[in-house]
């Protein structure tokens, strides 16, 4: 066994590195338009200016990548995934995987958002083991058509739901 | 609308090693402080999503991409190094086809970066940023030029010790890692929380590259030797449970 590499912070100066990153995010096969806007905060309810934000769904041609604003405020363009069922009959509602990065975090924060217009959402196997009273730190309010928006919280009273996969 | 597994074959990846990342609340490092989660993670199994990652081929670099010393009309200062090594899984599987990006400090200890202001000089000839992929083996090569160390306020008199920042996919969502390179013998590491937020010493070992006169080129540049290992993928189909 080779020994697993430690993460480390990706500092303040991510913007001059991590750059490769496909937005709007598109998938052969998929045509609604979104955006998914939200902020971005720390336990202080301060906005994050020095995160990033990276999200991912299967057959997608990359990851969204998205640097967060001053005031922590994040804006992702994309096509919304389908709902898909696997051979175990169980069912996923349309979601995005998401990895959070920023100055202060030492390692990585993994989350999903959710859509609060799917009906799936109720029969999803990932928001059927979050507790009842966390669920909704997952699911972006549709705002307008087609446009949602989610705060990622890393601690406090409004924490964002985090896995351990 | 159903997705069928792709033509990969994903497979499950094995959880890692345990204790080898730093603790999200690592006082010493005081921007952990209101940036670490306080409530327990929702543990999860792996589905399709985690399972599959973006690929990124040769459309995402260019030729010069690899060598940060190329990348303007003039050379930047500073000691020219060579940095190689092999992206592997934790089974020793070399990972082929992946990404690195990098980014660092110039000569100086100074970013090419705004919100970096303190008043070490810029370099005309060096922004600091670079890409390549692993080629069949899981080797890859960068050409740049050591970078400084640099202040910063976490303490008094705290300095970070010269390091370049990596960032790799792997094959999955769940194979990505984010981290930093240091420089073997450097005295600032025993003082730098961030690399001592990695609990284990030995662990925190494989953080620095190894001078290797065999990559050291005679007459332009030192050799660094720096092999990175991801969280590995077993052998077994998985179901999407």
């Amino acid at each position: 066994m080779a020994g697993l590499t430690p993460f480390q912070t990706v500092g303040p100066y991510l913007h001059l590195g991590l750059r490769v990153g496909r937005e709007p995010m598109t998938a052969p096969g998929l045509t609604t338009p979104i955006v998914i806007t939200g902020r971005f905060l720390d336990g202080a309810g301060a906005g994050i200016g020095d995160g990033v934000l990276e999200f991912w769904a299967p057959g997608f041609d990359g990851i969204g990548r998205v640097w967060t604003e001053a005031d922590g405020r994040y804006r992702l363009t994309a096509v919304k995934p389908p709902s898909s069922a696997d051979s175990s009959g169980a069912v996923h509602a349309p979601h995005f995987a998401v990895r959070v990065l920023a100055r202060g975090i030492l390692t990585e924060y993994l989350t999903r958002v959710y859509f609060d217009d799917e009906p799936d959402n109720a029969r999803d196997l990932v928001l059927r083991l979050v507790p009842d009273d966390r669920r909704a730190t997952l699911i972006a309010a549709a705002r307008a058509p087609s446009e949602y928006h989610l705060d990622i919280v890393v601690q406090g009273d409004r924490e964002t739901v985090f896995f351990d996969i | 609308m159903a997705h069928g597994p792709d033509s990969r074959s994903p497979v499950s990846i094995p959880r890692g090693a345990p204790d080898v990342h730093p603790a999200p609340d690592t006082p010493a490092y005081r921007a952990t402080a209101l940036r670490h989660p306080t409530r327990p993670l929702v543990v999860i199994p792996q589905t399709l999503t985690e399972v599959t990652g973006p690929v990124y081929g040769r459309e995402s670099i260019d030729p010069l991409d690899h060598d940060l010393t190329r990348q303007h009309p003039g050379e930047p200062a500073g000691q020219r190094i060579v940095i190689e090594g092999r992206v592997m899984d934790e089974g020793g599987r070399p990972v082929p086809h992946t990404l690195i990006e990098i980014w660092q400090a110039n000569a100086a200890g100074r970013y090419a970066h705004q919100v970096d202001q303190w008043d070490a000089p810029l370099d005309p000839n060096f922004i600091g940023a670079g890409r390549t992929l692993t080629d069949a083996d899981g080797r890859y090569r960068f050409v740049t030029i050591r970078p400084g160390a640099y202040p910063w306020r976490n303490h008094h008199n705290a300095w970070r010790p010269a390091h370049i920042h990596f960032s790799l996919f792997g094959h999955a969502f769940l194979t990505r890692l984010v981290t930093q390179m240091y420089f073997p013998g450097d005295p600032l590491l025993a003082l730098d929380p961030i690399y001592n937020a990695v609990p284990d010493a030995r662990v925190r070992e494989r953080l620095v590259s190894a001078f290797d006169l065999s990559l050291t080129e005679p007459a332009h540049a030192l050799g660094y030797r720096f092999d990175l290992v991801l969280r590995g993928r077993d052998q077994t189909p998985m179901e999407y449970s």
